[in-house]
């Protein structure tokens, strides 16, 4: 299950990129901002504000109806996303998210791009969600685009089974892996699971040799004390290549209420360029080679 | 003493709206145009070369000046041009030249092609004549020569022809030259008399070393290269692009530096220089190429190229607007530099590639020995300094127009009037349906083909070009004016219009009316009668079709390249009555507004009278997959097939091009889009929530720039029209 292929894409891995965003994700990162990435089913995103009453979309299904003043409300509990609406709807109000496909045809859909992914050392980054979560998809892709002679990046959680990991370890030029905390109450305060798996999983890529670029969401309030105890577990890896620090922001608010869920963290602040300035100092203090976006 | 730039520049930058004029320096506008009026009435006995010179230096003797003691290119010329908008309505045109072509269209065109011009231009056609407004004089000879060198070679060249049995009609080609070169230095000496009267040693010693002898400083230079475009301008000779600049100026610079000039002056004048540009507002801003490369590959950059990009991005200004030929040795400094400046919006900065424009000039059987020295003029259009004439602007077509007529029998959907041979209005296929769009296609390219081609044989009556003629080598040794194609390379250029329109449209038609059957043609028909009114629905779904042109998908980049190939394969290099070939281009400049505005509702979604699709982009907002997929579209075009411009105009958001790994990729597209066979590349680094604040808040925005088309315009000055335009661009990139 696949919600999203991004062309042109330059912040997961090196060059210019393709994403393959899987669906379905075993984390709910409070700050998580592909909340439709959550659950491996097709969801809908209906987003009120863009709606101009147009009321086309009432005369397809029993979701889409009148209130009592005439104008269009959406019965989310009646949907049976069957995608009509956003076929009909003209501000694009509504968006289906998730799509069952083979491996083959998202394959022929990142090989539209080959000649700028090849031409610029760039490559193709399976993302999510967690794609470990499809690990066989993931490896049969992967194998495909291979075979053409693409970089593979692996943007995952590290939530997975070894089994998992060793179907797609094979064919992966870098794991880009988020670590929120080192301290198991924060992370599962923060992910709502126990850190160990990810740790021990970590360090067993690593044991692989493949070369890892390590994400650290910064998040006030949540895991900003983690600094420290990141920056020396990723120092004391082989084969990390960079850390990056992903600074908090909030724009994915709006997908939230857009699918229906509450937005659980609406009063954490955005961290100040000082606050980021001193993880990053913190970070290398420890010696690793930090980067920022 | 002057003061520096720094301190100068706010009084410099408004000069031209704030002029005062010296009433004692010579005759206001209004005086000038009826004097003038009346000596173009009483011309008609006289050849029309003197009577034109003759009135172009009774003008120059008469002209009112001003000096502007703040800037080292001080001095201005009273033409009645109104700077607060884009300059525009001056004394030699309503007087002169306006009367003078009116009379030559009316008189020496064939009647009936001018009827048939004319009526079919009722429905928006939009076939136009001869560019006479267009050009680039050699400014390798101007500079090497100066006015005084000019004037000898003409002198000698008439002497040589009198003595060895010239025409009449060379002579007086030579002595409409010499009249008006004479004028010039007068006009120069009369500069010379009245800057002695302000405190400006070093204006005042150029301007009479430029009366006495070819240009000995780099001041000297960009002086003279001020006054040429001058004098052409006052005479509507209209040159456009100031050359390659980087090439013509650095020997100049280099030797002031050798005898001890202080870099910072030098660049001070540069600063000066560009600003005067700025200030002066010339429609579409005043280009200038740097860089490129030579017939062996090697790159033709040097100091002065990324001396002029470091002060250009320090003025954040757009006019004069740069174009940077690129080649796969280019120093990665300059496109480094170049990309960087667009992306903080600083973006009046056109891109072109060497190897496609060299492959153009090869179809057209010009040599790359030659095609090495083109230069870009106008927003994109190459031309080849000193061989070649291009009137890059001459013949247009509106292909959504031809499309209209297609579906409609061959009338005009808005007026109901049979503009071309009726057609039928059902064909049985969608292949039907194709072959009779370029029917319409063709029958519309006859006649504006037809109609420029005639036109321009009458380009020397209506405004022979004394002053641009001069300047090259072959018309003052063949004594003719460049107008009569004494160039090696004589051509002109036809722009066609609205691409992505049609063919978003011709997939719709496919797809809803042949493949699926939802509608009829009829339906179609009405439903465009009634411009989508009652069917709002289905032009949602139309307009959400993914599938549309810009988004390297097959059906409608197979109807794509159908109509670029059969453009390409009937009228490119085709050879013109009057000698020379026709060189294609795909751009419409900002005639797709105007021609939308005569255009009926297209199958695309399009209503009535709105906009065309720009140049070779994408519909605006169709561009769905992003720039890769919009790149690989257009470069299913042959490009050396659209030799007159082939620009790929892109959006991006900020964040795409970001930080230091932003830029690597910024520079890997442009990069791989040349590397096969991209054109050109201009464009815009902005956000639509960037565009809707400045809408919303115009003063706090006013000086954010934006790429219109093959020139920038502030933002906030655009219409609302426009401005909706780019917002709908930005959305969903």
């Amino acid at each position: 299950m696949i919600f999203a292929i991004k062309p042109f894409e330059i912040h997961d891995g090196d060059g210019i990129r393709t994403t393959v965003f899987f669906k379905g994700c075993p984390l709910r990162c409070r700050w998580c901002h592909n909340p439709e990435s959550f659950t491996p089913k097709i969801e809908l995103l209906y987003d009120a504000e863009l709606c101009q009453n147009c009321l086309s979309c009432t005369k397809l299904c029993s979701a889409n109806r009148f209130d009592n003043c005439g104008n269009h409300i959406f019965i989310r509990e009646d949907c049976v996303k069957c995608g009509k609406c956003t076929e009909i709807c003209p501000t694009d109000a509504f968006e289906l998210a998730g799509k069952e496909c083979t491996p083959e045809e998202v394959a022929e859909e990142v090989l539209r791009d080959e000649l700028f992914l090849k031409g610029s050392g760039g490559g193709v980054t399976f993302s999510g969600g967690e794609p470990l979560m499809q690990a066989e998809f993931c490896a049969s892709l992967a194998a495909i685009l291979k075979e053409r002679g693409l970089n593979i990046a692996v943007d995952t959680c590290a939530y997975a089974s070894r089994k998992a990991i060793d179907l797609v370890a094979p064919y992966t030029d870098t794991f880009l892996i988020d670590i929120k905390a080192i301290d198991e109450s924060t992370h599962i305060a923060c992910t709502g699971v126990s850190n160990r798996t990810i740790l021990d999983n970590i360090i067993y890529i690593d044991s692989l040799g493949t070369p890892i670029e390590l994400r650290y969401p910064y998040v006030p309030t949540m895991n900003d004390k983690e600094v420290e105890a990141i920056g020396k577990f990723a120092a004391s890896l082989k084969h990390v290549v960079r850390m990056r620090i992903l600074p908090y922001h909030s724009y994915a608010d709006k997908k939230y209420s857009c699918l229906g869920y509450t937005y659980p963290l609406p009063d954490v602040p955005i961290p100040t360029k000082a606050e980021i300035a001193a993880a990053v100092d913190v970070m290398r203090s420890c010696g690793v080679n930090v980067d920022q976006y | 003493m002057m003061k520096s730039f720094a301190e100068n520049r706010e009084l410099v930058q408004n000069e031209f709206e704030e002029a005062c004029w010296d009433e004692t320096t010579g005759l206001s506008p209004e005086v000038l145009r009826e004097k003038l009026s009346e000596m173009q009435n009483n011309s008609a006995d006289r050849p029309r070369p003197l009577a034109r010179a003759e009135m172009y230096a009774w003008l120059l003797d008469n002209l009112q000046l001003q000096i502007n003691p703040n800037t080292p290119f001080s001095v201005k010329f009273n033409l009645g041009i109104d700077y607060t908008g884009f300059a525009s309505a001056d004394v030699f045109l309503h007087a002169v030249i306006a009367p003078q072509m009116g009379k030559i269209t009316s008189s020496r065109m064939d009647p009936e092609l001018m009827r048939e011009v004319n009526y079919k231009n009722s429905s928006g056609l939009g076939i136009v004549g001869a560019d006479l407004f267009h050009t680039v004089p050699d400014w390798n000879n101007i500079i090497k020569l100066g006015f005084t060198g000019i004037l000898k070679n003409a002198e000698a060249s008439r002497s040589r022809l009198a003595a060895s049995g010239g025409t009449e009609k060379q002579l007086i080609f030579l002595d409409s030259v010499i009249i008006s070169f004479k004028a010039i230095l007068r006009m120069l000496e009369r500069i010379y008399q009245y800057s002695l009267k302000f405190d400006l040693p070093e204006f005042s010693a150029s301007v009479k070393r430029l009366t006495e002898d070819a240009p000995q400083t780099f001041y000297d230079v960009l002086q003279l290269s001020v006054f040429y475009l001058y004098f052409e301008e006052i005479g509507l000779e209209k040159g456009r692009t100031l050359g390659p600049i980087d090439a013509l100026y650095l020997p100049y610079y280099e030797a002031d530096i050798a005898k001890g000039a202080d870099p910072e002056q030098l660049n001070d004048l540069i600063r000066y220089f560009f600003i005067h540009y700025t200030a002066a507002k010339r429609f579409a801003a005043q280009p200038l190429t740097l860089c490129g490369s030579d017939e062996d590959g090697s790159d033709r950059t040097n100091e002065m190229s990324h001396l002029i990009l470091e002060i250009y991005d320090e003025l954040n200004i757009y006019d004069p607007k740069i174009q940077i030929r690129c080649h796969k040795n280019l120093d990665d400094r300059i496109l480094t530099k170049a990309l960087d400046m667009i992306r903080h919006g600083n973006s009046s900065i056109c891109l072109l590639n060497d190897e496609a424009v060299f492959r153009g000039y090869e179809r057209l059987e010009i040599p790359r020995s030659d095609a090495q020295d083109y230069v870009l003029l106008g927003c994109y259009e190459p031309i080849i300094m000193g061989k070649e004439e291009a009137e890059i602007s001459t013949a247009r077509l509106n292909m959504a127009k031809c499309l209209e007529f297609a579906l409609n029998g061959g009338r005009d959907m808005l007026t109901g009037k049979q503009i071309f041979k009726e057609t039928p209005l059902n064909p049985q296929s969608f292949e039907e349906l194709v072959e009779i769009f370029y029917m319409h296609l063709d029958d519309t390219l006859d006649l504006s083909i037809r109609f420029a081609d005639t036109h321009g044989r009458y380009s020397t009556e209506m405004n022979p070009s004394p002053i641009y003629s001069a300047s090259f080598t072959d018309c003052i040794e063949k004594a003719t004016d460049v107008h009569e194609y004494p160039l090696p390379y004589n051509n002109m250029s036809l722009k066609c219009i609205g691409l992505a329109t049609v063919v978003d449209s011709l997939t719709v038609l496919k797809k809803y009316v042949f493949e699926r059957g939802e509608l009829t043609l009829d339906e179609m028909r009405k439903i465009l009668a009634a411009d989508w009114e009652g069917y709002e629905e289905l032009r949602t779904r139309i307009i959400k079709d993914k599938e549309k042109y810009g988004n390297n998908l097959p059906v409608p980049d197979a109807i794509m390249t159908g109509i670029t190939k059969h453009l390409a394969d009937k009228y490119c290099g085709m050879p013109l009555a009057r000698g020379g070939k026709l060189r294609l281009a795909l751009d419409s400049i900002d005639k797709c507004i105007l021609y939308g505005k005569n255009t009926a509702a297209s199958p695309d979604g399009r209503k009535a009278r709105t906009t065309l699709s720009k140049n070779l982009c994408a519909t605006d907002g169709m561009d769905r997959g992003g720039i890769t997929a919009y790149m690989q579209s257009v470069l299913k075009i042959d490009a050396a097939d659209y030799v007159n411009a082939a620009v790929l105009d892109f959006v991006l958001h900020p964040s795409a091009v970001e930080g230091e790994k932003g830029l690597d990729d910024f520079k890997s597209i442009i990069r791989i889009f040349f590397e096969n066979g991209g054109f050109a590349i201009q464009g815009n680094i902005v956000s639509a929530e960037k565009l809707r604040a400045a809408q919303n808040d115009p003063a706090k925005y006013s000086t954010l720039q934006i790429r219109v088309c093959g020139w920038n315009e502030y933002f906030v000055k655009l219409s609302r029209v426009k401005q909706d335009m780019f917002i709908r661009q930005c959305e969903g990139i």
